[in-house]
């Protein structure tokens, strides 16, 4: 087990990365979740040193631990997503790497569909569970929740005082940039066998 | 069938162990056509999941605190207020009168279906240093859950309402980070609150209802026949709750009073006109509160 | 059975970790036919974070970036070594040591590992120590976190057993000083073996030296402590505490460290941070699919069955927690197993419910460096660059000593018992 270089393991992407508009997306789109991961983590310390203070002072934030805790999940998430860009998730590393060279491509091609599969069904679930055709076809979205059961555009948090929309719009936002990155990764692998073919 | 019940209370809680014999004579009464399961402590999610798997049809049943519903509707903060009822019994039977009625008739808008309405240990004050009257609860700490019902209270007492998760409750609790904390007697003798404690106000000020649903979705699902069975054997349920938290209160009383720790039993007159304009201020947040309000006092003797 | 198989499959084939978890649970949603939970599984797995205690991972991660940057690992290991005569395998003993005191400050392994990590492994491995025996002392001294109280787990149980808290603290007390103990035999046993480095030898002048470098750098800790005891903040917002302590002094006392330093920092704290959280909730929403499933009760059911002996029930079930904990981590896994086995090994068993709690937790703990799914494991491996196939394998006589421990109070009791009786 490792930190890898690619969605299946280490030393399988060989050579430099071609620069396509789908590598070159990918590389960006990581970039952007890096900072906003970065940033992220830096409103929840300052949330939290600010809240150590003024508790202090006699006047806590009351809203404080539930905002930390929140950006903590969307921090969590888009970090996922550049992690998965840049092959950082831990995974074992035994088998693809004691395969023979001819085998290890099609291994990471198929490790790359089931991981495209998981985010495009991720992705979908996403667009079940927030179902916006029918919510804002709807007369209102009382009425949405009323006659779907599904109540998603009520649920408020606790002491922000925010739909808890906002925060779980990360989901379908990484389930998105993972099937980008997945891709991504995919292209990267079949070129690589072509080129062992060709070779 | 298997059914689901989930609940985040853990099974040492009185809520669960009805629960557990609920499920029991509900499993013989319809001959092992409604196989209820339990997951306490939160198994399959917090409070906000459990409501949002309830609502999909994923869960069958749950004891619902008010936490996520006075969330949604100042309605069900309501039942939560200080100085309602004195004691487990009279809260009893204000949990069976009009307003849990209409309460209920609120349900399906959650897409819930209600099946009766019990409670927990009436909520007292646990302080790190002694106070002799309410003026002195002024600038303390007081850990309280994160809805609206019991931040206004200490709002309105002048002290600070400082929300935390119960794990955290201990240590900040010991270390002086909270002064104080908003709990039953049954928690303050459980998890060992008393002590840190340089006092406990038996103040008696406010019940912890609880709700008791099933999903409406899988409700409509159930055969009539087994329904009616359910339905009963909730009733019969909640109804044994309250009734042995009127006598567990007394027995945590007495552990706590053989504890060191000063119990000091305080009235609604000691925290003076902050509980009446607490009544005042819901009375706006809430078109039931004011009847609500004559209804305890109906079922409360004039003193 | 499929699930298991498609589970070992993805796993080898090199899938993350934390996919192959989330993508076993919908295929066993697919599998079970309640395909309603597909509605809340998105939900579910951002629920699994959503939890304050967590909170604690990004900011211990932050806060050793910030002593990283700012030199200050460096002088509080200098220190650790200026304190210890000459000795064979001093600096191993440092760091079991460092970790000890850390251990009283942290609740959490992985806090503790994220830290250490960075402190001890460079250290040792210029003084001539194997980057990875390093790696693999440094992880097993995290596993002290939550056995030396304050314990994330010990709370975590508490609250779910109903227990007190307090109780549950002291009687973690002696088993952890039997870890810690069995531990410094195993490193004598090691410095023999593979001919651990002696400590150098050090002058007055130089030891004296090393002690005011590191005045600073000991407020760090200092401050955790003070924040925590002083009713400040809480363990989580302590290392915010600490953090803006030690870019001050990296900024102004050590100057190690500008202002641009500290926006990488925040990067690759993010970065460190993300991977495990991830994890976290993969294995979240992997548990609570096997949950509704209950899956657990059905074990719980057929455990029960096979004996009546307390002691050979604790037996079995620490086999199968061993099990339990390489698949997941702690906290899901006790979020899963207490309210399934308590009411057994108390009920059933007459098992002392806080006897039952040290066994579990220890044991659990004990996954949190175990493959495939550690996380303790895994963030030790990342930071020190060592591969946690070989972390795995060096760990393994710390895990057999620990195990060894949880054995002797598994038939002793009154090794976690008699402390909490006699204060
Ligand atoms: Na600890
Ligand atoms: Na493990």
């Amino acid at each position: 087990m490792n930190e890898t270089n690619s969605l299946a393991a280490p030393g399988l992407r060989a050579g430099p990365v071609p620069a396509t508009t789908l590598a070159r997306l990918d590389r960006r789109l990581a970039l952007v979740e890096e900072q906003a991961t970065a940033f992220l983590i830096a409103a929840i310390f300052a949330i939290l040193a600010v809240n150590v203070a003024l508790r202090a002072l006699g006047a806590p934030l009351i809203w404080a631990d539930e905002a930390a805790v929140l950006l903590m999940a969307c921090a969590a998430f888009l970090g996922a997503a550049a992690a998965l860009a840049r092959g950082q998730h831990m995974a074992v590393t035994l088998l693809p790497g004691a395969l023979p060279a001819p085998l290890r491509a099609p291994l990471a091609i198929c490790v790359d569909l089931v991981v495209l599969g998981f985010f495009v069904t991720l992705a979908w679930l996403c667009w079940r569970w927030f179902d916006p055709v029918r919510a804002f076809g709807a007369q209102s979205l009382q009425a949405y929740s009323l006659e779907s059961y599904n109540f998603i555009y009520q649920e408020r948090t606790l002491t922000l005082g925010l739909s808890k929309l906002w925060f779980w719009m990360v989901m379908p936002v990484f389930a998105l940039l993972s099937c980008v990155h997945a891709l991504a990764a995919l292209k990267r692998d079949i070129r690589r066998l072509r080129e062992g073919d060709a070779r | 069938a298997d059914y689901r019940m989930s609940m985040i209370v853990p099974p040492s809680h009185q809520w669960a162990k009805s629960a557990t014999e609920m499920a029991g004579r509900i499993k013989d009464r319809t001959e092992g056509r409604v196989n209820i399961l339990l997951f306490p402590s939160g198994q399959l999610g917090p409070e906000a999941q459990i409501l949002q798997q309830m609502q999909t049809g994923a869960l069958d049943f749950a004891f619902l605190t008010m936490g996520e519903l006075a969330n949604r509707d100042n309605d069900f903060g309501i039942l939560a207020a200080p100085y309602l009822v004195p004691d487990i019994p009279t809260a009893g039977r204000l949990l069976e009168g009009q307003t849990t009625a209409a309460l209920d008739e609120k349900l399906p808008a959650f897409g819930l279906k209600g099946l009766g309405w019990a409670l927990s240990g009436m909520r007292q004050v646990v302080l790190r240093d002694k106070v002799g009257t309410a003026a002195e609860l002024s600038g303390k700490k007081i850990r309280t859950l994160p809805y609206a019902p019991e931040l206004a209270l200490w709002t309105g007492l002048k002290a600070v309402p400082t929300p935390m998760p119960l794990p955290a409750v201990y240590d900040a609790f010991a270390t002086g980070q909270i002064d104080g904390m908003q709990i039953d007697l049954e928690g303050t003798w459980n998890s060992n609150y008393y002590a840190n404690a340089g006092m406990i106000l038996n103040s008696d000020h406010g019940m912890f209802p609880m709700l008791a649903a099933a999903s409406g979705r899988k409700w409509a699902q159930i055969a009539p026949g087994d329904q009616a069975i359910i339905a009963e054997e909730f009733a019969a349920e909640t109804a044994h709750i309250v009734e042995a938290y009127a006598g567990l209160e007394q027995e945590f009383l007495a552990h706590l009073q053989g504890t060191g720790v000063p119990v000091v039993k305080v009235n609604r007159a000691w925290f003076g006109p902050a509980i009446e304009a607490y009544h005042d201020q819901w009375k706006a947040k809430s078109p039931l509160f004011e009847g609500l309000l004559q209804e305890a006092a109906s079922l409360t003797p004039q003193d | 059975m499929t699930v298991g198989l498609s589970f070992l499959g993805l796993l080898l084939a090199g899938l993350p970790i934390s996919l192959a978890l989330a993508a076993v649970a919908l295929i066993y949603i697919a599998v079970s036919g309640n395909l309603v939970l597909l509605q809340s599984y998105p939900q579910q797995m951002f629920g699994g974070l959503e939890n304050y205690g967590m909170l604690a991972l990004p900011l211990f991660i932050l806060l050793g970036e910030f002593m990283n940057a700012g030199g200050i690992g460096r002088r509080l290991m200098a220190l650790a070594l200026a304190a210890l005569p000459q000795l064979r395998g001093g600096l191993a003993y440092v760091n079991l040591g460092a970790n000890m005191m850390m251990a009283s400050i942290l609740g959490s392994t992985v806090a503790q590992i994220t830290i250490m990590a960075r402190l001890a492994v460079p250290e040792m491995e210029k003084a001539g120590y194997p980057r990875d025996v390093s790696a693999a002392i440094t992880a097993a001294g995290g596993l002290l976190a939550p056995i030396i109280p304050p314990s994330m787990l010990f709370i975590i149980y508490g609250v779910i057993a109903q227990v007190p808290i307090g109780e549950m603290f002291v009687a973690g007390i002696l088993p952890g000083v039997l870890i810690f103990l069995g531990f410094c035999g195993l490193i004598g046993w090691m410095a023999q073996r593979r001919d651990f480095p002696r400590t150098p030898r050090m002058t007055r002048a130089e030891r004296l030296r090393a002690v005011v470098e590191a005045l600073p750098a000991a407020l760090i800790p200092l401050s955790i402590i003070v924040s925590i005891l002083g009713g400040f903040a809480t363990p989580t917002e302590s290392a915010v505490v600490a953090s803006l302590l030690a870019i001050l002094i990296g900024l102004f006392v050590y100057r190690e460290m500008t202002v641009a330093d500290i926006w990488p920092a925040l990067v690759s704290a993010g970065r460190g941070a993300a991977v495990v959280l991830f994890l976290i909730a993969s294995a979240q929403v992997f548990a609570w699919v096997i949950t509704f499933a209950n899956v657990p009760a059905a074990v719980a059911a057929w455990l029960s069955g096979l004996t009546d002996s307390p002691v050979l029930f604790l037996l079995l079930l620490n086999l199968l927690l061993l099990g339990v904990g390489m698949v997941m981590d702690p906290i899901p896994a006790i979020i899963l197993i207490v309210p399934v086995f308590l009411p057994v090994a108390t009920g059933v068993y007459g098992l002392d419910p806080i006897h039952f709690g040290i066994v579990l937790c220890l044991n659990l703990t004990l996954g949190l460096v175990t493959p495939p799914v550690g996380t303790g494991l895994f963030t030790a491996s990342l930071l020190t660059r060592v591969r946690a196939e070989r972390l795995a394998a060096l760990l393994v006589p710390f895990l057999a000593v620990a195990f060894l421990v949880i054995l002797l109070i598994i038939v002793w009791p009154e090794i976690t018992l008699a402390l909490a009786r006699w204060l």
